[in-house]
């Protein structure tokens, strides 16, 4: 009977399990039947990604301790997301002081309040600690003085080390950007970064993998349209993939695909340059940082200086600014990245050092036994943040330096050669012409504070270097110019009070219509009397750098124009051009120098006469493409760097020219010269800048592909050829990305609110 | 007795069938394994991502140094990347420099060659087969070709420690791209 009984209720049991297990079954085959049908990767669901911010409604910001892999199935992907957001939350009890207890879930009465509290470092750092392989970058902000709560910035890139070395006066530099990914699901990084405007940049490798497993993959120069084909392609199919390219001759734009949480992948560039040289020092120039650009509204290819979006860091989709030029992000004062800089940098002179010194930066200095031609430099762990201009200056032996001469012929059996040509030391002695001295001052925004400052020391002490033959003018613009009066006044008492208290008037305020300062300086009617020397003294902080040159060329008439670059990340690139457009030179007065003493040594150049009308013969060899084509003057304290081809025996060099109605010549023995493997690229570079200079000033058909034809024969990066590297050997995981833009600093003298779109 | 029996087997039938749905569910719902490499689904015009890996055989001299040249006979392929080989000797710390020329449209000619460190112990110069390069490459157009994809590859030079002239070989193999571990 009991038997009987059982049997009865197993059938029972039998029936109703039979439908139930046929209903599960087919719920299982539906979903599996979904997930396969996915567009582009049948892709595992155990491996299924955190949430991303466009995942749920609104864009939730990232913070530290979310940052976790999670191997968890997609269902419960919107269950997760809830449970941070409420990790944020703190419950407070009407009438009592916020806590920071966390609670998991709560209920909220009438009359109770939420608090949302920033999550303090501990909590962060323990989530991190349970979650090996997922770290964070945790970056706690100064407090300042309008937002009393720290910020946390988790951003890609955590380092960039740079390693230079110097050899006569081409530097090589390495340049290692460290990017990784502190966030939750699949990031690609986008980074816009300063490199010197001169730098002939032909390197470029990607390092992938993990620690015990680092791959190097070296790039491929290419056209930019294929380089950004390839690139999209690779970031779609889910490879790792970098592309490096250039939006300013010294401005560039890095791109890394599908970086995965928690992972690394570092991208090292490969420059060189020559170091500049003016008034006894060679200088050695490394920008950390872009200084905020103003556009005016007719820019055809503006850059768009935007505030840092969201502590995240994520792209705001539909950001007014989007879809047009370029736009470069910066931290708010009150954030601060976890991005750091190491610098160092090796010098040998080839001739004995005399004194070194850097004026930007902490730095320590070592020298290499009893051996003076050699010194190594580094920069100090307390002065790590990337936010002016990297400048160490060194001086070497003898009281006049000489010409010097780099020769270097390749393996195809291709000869170059690099001439720095140092001015005579008799242009001194030489007696300069009345002057009519005009100061184009920028009084934007971006000049507010210690540039505006500096510049009135410099202009005080300029005006007591005028003769009493000598006219001036002072001119300032921002949005519009107004000048000191209808005409250059003489020297007088009387002027000098007037010309002092509208210097002492002058401030930074609003934006850099720099054509306006143009126009106002160069279309004024010239004294033929005298020679006028126009100064523009300004930190270049413009977008529409090819209107404003191509406006230059416009009007230039009898008029010298020097540039004068003010501040601590000066737009060198626009000051170098301004002064090649109005065949004069730059100078630079940086935070740390003496705006009397820049200026005493500026005014020397400025006013004695150029040697001009310079003409070279090479004995003994074919001399071919050499760039400047068109031979500039040279300057008292600032030499002139010549790049050409040879064939042949570079015997002699044979410099002619004319300064002060004297007949000027200097011999160079050819023999006598060092070599460089590099100087292939360094001539390649000037070519390419003197076949763009060439291009905007004449317009002529054709360089453009000359220049994308010489960029891509020597491996260059410029206006129209980018490097791309891919890494096809691999997939990452995850079938989504999510851009992040990495922001710049400001400048340690910018002020955020007068030249940043918040 | 008979009623016992049909008991049972009613008991034993129903355990069967309720472990055979279980299983069936199991298999087919979210639990399932992952293949063990992913299949890609790319759209007929997309390009795709593969790597060629170089092979050099020395014939059982020491490799010192080599030039390779690698074109396609029959595919448009293009370079976009280049990463070094496996053999310590020939480890500088930097992927391998390369020569590239766009031999017709969207078709690589790469010349690629490396010598081994100036320290490198001759006896330790490889003897035998060993990859010297993984070239990663983008193909396009792929449907367009007869399979497979012919590339050309040769040795143009080849030398010992000392510089000698000696005979190589090369190969290439295709690898599909796999999944990050």
């Amino acid at each position: 009977m009991r038997i009987k009984t059982i049997a009865q209720l197993l059938s029972v049991l039998l029936l109703i399990a039979l439908p139930l297990g046929w209903l599960v079954a087919c719920q299982a085959q539906h979903a599996t039947d979904q997930a396969n049908s996915r567009p582009h990767w049948n892709e595992s669901r155990q491996f299924t990604s955190p949430p991303t911010p466009d995942d749920s409604t609104g864009t939730p910001e990232l913070q530290p301790g979310e940052t976790v892999w999670q191997h968890s199935p997609a269902a419960q992907q919107g269950q997760q997301m809830q449970q941070h957001m409420q990790q944020q939350q703190q419950l407070v009890e009407p009438n009592t002081p916020p806590h920071f207890a966390r609670a998991d879930t709560f209920t909220v009465q009438p009359g109770e309040e939420i608090w949302i509290i920033a999550k303090p470092t501990t909590q962060v750092a323990d989530n991190v600690e349970r979650m090996p392989g997922c770290g964070a970058l945790i970056a706690v902000a100064p407090v300042h003085e309008e937002r009393q709560q720290p910020v946390y910035t988790p951003l890609p890139l955590k380092h960039t080390d740079v390693k230079a070395s110097v050899a006569g006066y081409i530097a090589t530099v390495d340049v290692t950007q460290q990017f990784h990914n502190p966030y939750a699901s699949k990031i690609e990084a986008v980074y816009q970064f300063p490199l010197p405007h001169d730098a002939a940049v032909s390197e470029f490798v990607m390092e992938v993998g993990p620690p015990h497993a680092r791959r190097r993959i070296r790039g491929v120069i290419r056209d930019k349209e294929q380089a950004q084909r390839i690139y999209e392609h690779a970031k779609r199919q889910g490879h790792n993939a970098a592309l490096l390219e250039q939006v300013r001759p010294n401005i560039f734009e890095q791109k890394v695909a599908n970086i995965e949480p928690g992972k690394q992948i570092d991208i090292q560039v490969r420059y060189f340059n020559t170091l500049d040289y003016h008034d006894g020092w060679y200088e050695f120039v490394f920008p950390m940082t872009i200084g905020p650009r103003y556009n005016p509204p007719y820019s055809k290819d503006p850059i768009h200086p935007v505030a840092h979006q969201g502590r995240g860091g994520w792209q705001v989709a539909g950001h007014p600014q989007a879809g047009k030029g370029t736009t470069i992000s910066y931290l708010r004062p009150n954030e601060r990245s976890g991005h750091d800089i190491a610098v160092s940098l090796d010098i040998d002179a080839g001739v004995s050092i005399e004194q070194a010194k850097c004026i930007t930066h902490t730095v320590t200095a070592r020298k290499h036994g009893e051996d003076n031609n050699r010194l190594s430099v580094q920069l100090s762990p307390k002065d790590t943040i990337p936010n002016k201009d990297f400048v160490f200056r060194f001086r070497v032996a003898g009281k006049e330096l000489k010409t010097g001469l780099v020769k270097h012929v390749d393996a195809q059996g291709r000869g170059y050669f690099s001439l720095m040509m140092i001015p005579p030391v008799d242009l001194m002695h030489l007696q300069r012409q009345p002057m009519e001295m005009i100061f184009v001052v920028d009084c934007s925004g971006s000049m507010k504070g210690a540039p505006m400052r500096q510049c009135k020391e410099a202009m005080h002490h300029a005006l007591n270097q005028l003769g009493p033959h000598d006219t001036f003018q002072i001119i300032r613009f921002s949005e519009n110019a107004s000048a000191l009066g209808r005409r250059p006044l003489s020297v007088t008492p009387g002027n000098f009070r007037k010309a002092r208290q509208y210097i002492n008037d002058l401030s930074g305020t609003g934006g850099t219509e720099m054509l306006e300062g143009i126009k106002a300086a160069l279309d004024m009617p010239q004294d033929r009397h005298r020679y006028r020397v126009v100064t523009f003294m300004t930190d270049g902080k413009i977008g529409n750098e090819e209107q404003v040159l191509k406006e230059m060329n416009r009007r230039m008439r009898e008029a010298r124009v020097f540039s004068f670059g003010v501040g601590s990340s000066v737009n060198r690139y626009l000051l170098e051009e301004m002064a090649k457009a109005g065949r004069g030179t730059a100078a630079y007065l940086l935070p740390n120098d003496s705006g009397k003493e820049v200026m005493q040594l500026y005014f020397d150049r400025v006013s004695r006469p150029a040697l001009s009308d310079l003409s070279i013969r090479y004995g003994g060899a074919t001399v071919a493409q050499v760039y400047p084509s068109t031979l500039p003057d040279v300057f008292v304290g600032r030499p002139v760097i010549v790049t050409g081809r040879y064939s042949g025996d570079l015997r002699t060099i044979d410099i002619q020219g004319r300064a002060g109605g004297q007949q000027l010549s200097m011999k160079l023995d050819g023999r006598e010269s060092a070599a460089h493997p590099s100087l292939s690229q360094v001539w390649a570079r000037r070519k390419i800048e003197d076949l763009s200079d060439r291009f905007r000033t004449q317009g002529i058909g054709g360089l453009e592909h000359e220049i994308r034809g010489t960029a891509l024969e020597y491996g260059l990066v410029s206006a129209y050829t980018s490097y791309i590297a891919v890494d096809a050997s691999r997939f990452t995981s995850g079938y989504r990305t999510t851009t992040v833009q990495q922001p710049n600093e400001l400048p340690e003298d910018v002020d955020f609110r007068t030249t940043v779109n918040d | 007795m008979k009623r016992p029996v049909v008991a049972i087997f009613c008991v034993l039938l129903s355990v069967a069938s309720l472990m055979w749905l279980g299983h069936r569910a199991l298999a087919t719902g979210p639990q399932e394994q992952p293949p063990a490499q992913w299949q890609r689904e790319i759209p007929v015009n997309e390009p795709v991502f593969s790597t060629l890996e170089i092979t050099i055989d020395p014939e059982g001299k020491p490799l010192g140094a080599f030039q390779f040249e690698l074109t396609s006979t029959n595919s448009s392929f293009t370079v976009v990347g280049v990463e070094g080989g496996e053999h310590a000797a020939f480890d500088h710390g930097r992927p391998p420099y390369f020569d590239l020329t766009t031999q017709r449209v969207n078709t690589d000619r790469l010349v690629l060659a490396e010598y081994a460190l100036p320290d490198a112990d001759s006896n330790a110069l490889p003897t035998g087969p060993i990859r010297v390069a993984t070239v990663h490459i983008m193909l396009e157009g792929t449907d367009q070709i007869p399979e497979p994809i012919q590339y050309a590859i040769k040795v143009t030079a080849a030398g010992d420690a000392d510089g000698n002239p000696i005979d190589a070989t090369a190969s290439y193999r295709l690898r599909n791209p796999e999944r990050i571990q």
